[in-house]
């Protein structure tokens, strides 16, 4: 299976889940909140992984924000994701952000009952 | 009185005092009136044999004063007849040449302190080592202070500015401990302040704590929040591998099939081509004997089938069509990214657990912390805090002020020993102006003192000379011969002949008359009007020397002079005949055996008859009868 079979596409995610993903990155002069991410590309990568896992994707709202390309590549994640944007005819990029959509939505319900957004790994 | 053998105690007290005594009782007229001396001796034993055995005792009156006894009465006689003077006044004729060889030798050096005495120059001698006695101790100090004075003038410098030093550092050391003492009241005020919110005291102090958890806590958090950060980085894996493991095994189960064909296939190729070998190799013998086998054919017939078999079961592993291996290879490649480690997940949720920990601790203590701080108003709160903020600067401030204050009173402490030790050393001249006025008073003194003994002597030697001469010029029977007498400063006397030279062998009459009239003439200049007391003056003198001596002596004016004469040297009758005119008493001492004639002094009659049996003479005209055995002396007085 060749890569010209689906598109890689671009990865973002609505203004909210940005903003959900900002308030999840660490900063040193809020160690009482709960950041457990270095950047917003490694918190994208845990809301996607954490649709992905939970098989939620759910479509973009709103205005978009892109996540950077080059820290975020697609391609790694096609072998997992391939036969389902095949399928749907979707872009590689497109079923990540839907999944990393997805995620925020989670994290945001469980953050909301004052939850941990880690303890969803468990 | 008593010894070697002889019996000096008089006759009265040997023969009849249970313990014998004795006395001798001097009577004189003096300035202070009359003068009165009792010794007296007493043995101590039965029969003393030794002055050891007697017990001396002296008894002193002088005019109106008390009776002075033993040291004390020794002392007053001594006052008015200094014991050095003896020997000039007490002339023992016996000794006389031991007096000339004193005078004209170096032995004279023992005739020196007499000599002295006489003059009376022992009192001028020990005023000058007084004084110079004095002086030496003066000198010695002012000395002393010199030597002081020139250590202490650089110390005195030097102590100068070390007062200064010291001054400044006592200045510097006054304003610090004034400056402690500010800060201690200052300290003392908010004490007090701190007192009327002591019931909120606890509560700022349990605040201050919990704040001071917090913070401390927060620091930890931090370090926490970085631990969990770190972990979280792989926390999408441990996700992503709960989806991704299922198809991952899936490819891996593929490949180990694959794997497992590959081997089953390459066997069947092996034993299809042994078997295709042995089929063709093998003819109508046995392959393992070599030989004819009966069952040959139905053998070959097993062997064709196995082959058979084995070529139909390659065709259909053959025929099975699984991925590449290489495109099996890169998809588990691309699922192993996403497998975490084992105990990733456990990792990442006990950072998580331990951060949110941590962060509920510290919602708690800022919790309790936002209580405690509501039940203080802010103005109390802004007191306690501002009165809990100055104490804590001022007991700072009484720390370092206590701190300088302390070695500020050191450098005072060093800088006193400094000034205390510099003092010592400035401190060693003890001399004023008084000691050398006081020095140059008694230079003057000592050298006046000395020059008034050179000059006495020396006017004294002279006057010495001058009359010596005149009395030997009388006395000596060659004036012609021998002229005079010498006296040298050191008072070694020679006679001069007629040349003014020392006479060098002159008679030994002559030198004893020298010695009598050095001897005479030192008594005069002395100007001691005291008795003299000749002992057997005449012993080594001739007929002329000796009447002359007698002349010169008993004159009608000067002093009392006392001959003890033995008959010897003077005739009683004729000396008393010759001099009676000059003579004041004159006694005999004899003892009753010495008496052919009554020696009472109312009768002197020669009518004695003598007892040569009984040893006794009896006067026919008194009837006084005397023992001639008797020892008790006799002291009659010769009618003048």
């Amino acid at each position: 299976m060749s890569e010209q079979e689906f598109a890689k596409g671009s990865v973002g995610i609505s203004e909210t889940s940005h903003a959900l993903l900002v308030s999840l990155v660490y900063d040193d002069r809020k160690p009482s909140q709960d950041r457990p991410f270095e950047s917003i590309v490694e918190a994208f990568r845990f809301a996607f992984a954490l649709g992905f896992s939970m098989g939620q994707k759910q479509k973009r709202e709103g205005k978009h924000v892109t996540v950077a390309p080059r820290q975020f590549i697609v391609t790694d994640y096609q072998e997992i994701l391939k036969e389902e944007v095949i399928k749907n005819k979707q872009s590689l990029g497109g079923a990540i952000s839907e999944y990393a959509e997805g995620g925020c939505s989670i994290i945001s319900e469980t953050v909301s009952m004052g939850k941990s957004a880690l303890g969803l790994i468990d | 009185m008593v010894g070697e053998g002889e019996i000096l105690m008089n006759s009265t007290a040997y023969e009849e005092d249970s313990t014998q005594e004795m006395s001798v009782v001097l009577f004189a007229e003096g300035k202070r009136g009359a003068i009165e001396i009792t010794r007296t001796a007493r043995s101590i034993t039965t029969f003393a044999r030794s002055d050891k055995e007697m017990e001396m005792s002296l008894d002193v009156k002088i005019g109106e004063e008390p009776i002075k006894t033993g040291p004390e009465g020794q002392e007053a006689i001594e006052s008015f007849f200094p014991k050095e003077l003896e020997r000039f006044f007490f002339i023992d004729g016996e000794a006389l040449e031991e007096y000339t060889e004193m005078m004209r030798t170096s032995a004279l050096e023992g005739l020196k302190e007499e000599v002295n005495s006489v003059l009376g120059i022992p009192a001028l001698l020990r005023g000058e080592e007084d004084l110079t006695r004095i002086r030496r101790s003066i000198k010695s100090k002012i000395d002393s202070a010199t030597r002081a004075d020139i250590i202490s003038s650089k110390a005195l410098d030097d102590l100068n500015r070390q007062r200064d030093v010291l001054k400044s550092k006592i200045r510097m050391s006054d304003g610090l401990k004034n400056k402690l003492e500010t800060v201690m009241n200052k300290l003392d005020d908010t004490k007090e302040q701190m007192q009327a919110h002591k019931e909120l005291a606890p509560i700022v102090e349990e605040l201050k704590v919990i704040k001071a958890q917090i913070e401390l806590k927060k620091v930890y958090l931090k370090e926490v929040a970085a631990e969990k950060m770190n972990e979280s980085k792989i926390a999408w894996k441990v996700l992503l591998w709960k989806k991704s493991q299922q198809q991952h095994d899936a490819l891996l189960e593929i490949q180990t099939r694959a794997n497992l064909r590959d081997n089953s296939m390459q066997q069947h190729k092996d034993s299809i081509r042994e078997l295709e070998i042995l089929l063709k190799e093998t003819g109508d013998l046995c392959p393992e004997c070599k030989q004819p086998h009966p069952e040959i054919e139905k053998y070959r017939a097993g062997k064709q089938q196995e082959l058979d078999e084995r070529n139909s079961i390659l065709a259909r592993l053959e025929e099975e069509t699984p991925m590449s291996r290489d495109e099996l290879t890169m998809k588990l490649g691309a699922l192993k990214m996403f497998k975490p480690q084992d105990d990733s997940a456990e990792r990442i949720l006990r950072a998580n657990d331990k951060w949110k920990k941590l962060a509920n601790d510290i919602a708690s203590l800022e919790e309790t912390y936002r209580r405690l701080d509501a039940q203080l108003t802010e103005e109390a709160k802004a007191n306690v805090e501002e009165l809990g903020e100055r104490k804590g600067r001022q007991e700072a401030m009484v720390t370092k002020r206590e701190s300088e204050w302390r070695n500020a009173q050191d450098d005072v402490n060093r800088a006193e020993l400094e000034v205390r030790r510099l003092e010592r050393m400035t401190g060693k001249s003890s001399s004023n102006k008084e000691d050398h006025e006081l020095d140059n008073i008694i230079s003057s003194l000592v050298v006046a003192v000395k020059d008034t003994i050179t000059s006495y002597r020396e006017q004294a030697r002279k006057n010495v000379e001058k009359r010596a001469s005149e009395v030997f010029a009388k006395l000596n029977n060659a004036p012609e011969v021998y002229t005079g007498i010498k006296v040298d400063k050191d008072f070694k006397t020679a006679i001069l002949n007629s040349n003014g030279k020392a006479a060098r062998k002159p008679s030994s009459g002559a030198v004893s008359i020298m010695t009598m009239s050095v001897i005479d003439a030192l008594r005069h200049v002395s100007g001691l009007d005291l008795p003299v007391f000749l002992d057997t003056p005449g012993r080594s003198l001739d007929e002329y020397h000796k009447s002359k001596l007698l002349e010169y002596f008993w004159q009608t004016e000067g002093q009392q002079f006392l001959i003890f004469a033995h008959s010897g040297e003077y005739a009683v009758k004729e000396t008393v005949n010759q001099f009676e005119g000059r003579l004041a008493r004159a006694y005999t001492i004899t003892l009753p055996r010495d008496h052919r004639s009554c020696y009472q002094p109312k009768c002197l009659s020669e009518d004695v008859e003598h007892d040569s049996y009984n040893k006794k003479n009896t006067c026919n005209a008194c009837g006084f009868e005397w023992d001639l055995t008797s020892q008790k002396t006799l002291v009659l007085e010769v009618p003048l």
